[in-house]
């Protein structure tokens, strides 16, 4: 199955989602700043990489996992993604997952501070601690995906 | 084969683009089924127009001011699904005056906003009719060369 989790940069709820899932984050407790930077694509993507479906890894039941920043198509987005699938008589195989719901506003500032204005020496720490805000919620969320995944 | 027709709306310029392709347009937008049917363009999923001679499917889809995002998104989407997606055309029809369109979408959501989406799209895209009839020329273009393809592709045992 192929499992893509977007949000609207594809940098940071979506990066840890996907992070989340593939066990490269711990669930048990709040993960460090550092751990958080540490994650491929988190707070590191520009304006070119809006709509790239991007590889993050492959899961224990061999579930490919991908990150995607749509901008500003909402929840929309899932259903064109899932509504072309269906297109392809793939829609069983795909499961499209808006990481949106868990963002807070500590990471919408933080994430427009570091990736839209250029400053990540400020940016960075403030969404940071959104995302750590965040995390048990992200957690909670790929603990559904995985069972719809499972199924 | 499925053709998708990508624009900022799955109801106005891409709907008559796919019509014209279907050799239904007759330079009125009266006899368009779903034309400017807002409700059904939010919905995000794509919109099946019909099936031409050949049982080639035309779809159109709107994605709003976000169109490169969704463009890129799709087109990683059918990479993922390379196999799948060997009988897909994705392509896109832009026109003049797409904010307009943007506008008049917009103000379907209030009293009279039928009426007035109606109207701004019929002086928008009265004026754009050749610019969206050259496209839809180069899209059949683009499904002809697909074809042809394919069917090389097949006589040389490689399909």
């Amino acid at each position: 199955m192929e499992i893509i989790y977007h949000c609207f940069g594809g940098s940071h709820s979506s990066v840890t989602a996907a992070a989340i899932h593939l066990e490269m984050l711990p669930t048990h407790r709040i993960p460090t700043r550092e751990e958080l930077m540490a994650l491929p694509y988190f707070d590191k993507t520009t304006d070119n990489d809006f709509g790239l479906i991007k590889l993050m890894g492959v899961d224990g039941y061999g579930n490919r996992v991908y990150v995607l920043g749509k901008r500003s198509l909402g929840d929309r987005f899932s259903r064109v993604l899932k509504g072309v699938a269906e297109l392809m008589g793939v829609e069983r195989e795909l499961l499209v997952v808006n990481t949106m719901i868990y963002v807070n506003w500590v990471m919408m500032l933080g994430g427009y501070v570091s990736r839209r204005i250029g400053l990540p020496m400020f940016g960075r720490p403030v969404v940071c601690y959104g995302t750590r805000k965040a995390f048990l919620d992200l957690v909670g969320l790929v603990k559904t995906v995985k069972v719809k995944a499972a199924h | 084969m499925k053709v998708l027709i990508l624009g900022t709306s799955g109801v106005h310029h891409t709907l008559v683009a796919a019509n014209m392709i279907l050799s239904r347009f007759q330079d009125d937008f009266t006899g368009i089924d779903r034309y400017c049917d807002v409700q059904l363009d939010r919905r995000g999923f794509p919109i099946y127009v019909g099936s031409d001679e050949e049982g080639r499917h035309i779809y159109t889809l709107g994605a709003g001011k976000e169109i490169e995002t969704a463009r890129k998104a799709l087109e990683g989407l059918f990479e993922v699904f390379s196999d799948e997606s060997r009988y897909f055309l994705i392509t896109e029809v832009r026109i003049k005056g797409e904010i307009w369109i943007r506008l008049a979408s917009a103000l379907a959501r209030v009293p009279l906003g039928n009426w007035l989406n109606r109207l701004i799209s019929d002086l928008v895209l009265k004026r754009q009719i050749p610019l969206i009839r050259a496209q839809a020329e180069k899209i059949q273009q683009q499904m002809e060369d697909l074809m042809r393809m394919d069917y090389r592709r097949l006589r040389m045992g490689t399909g």
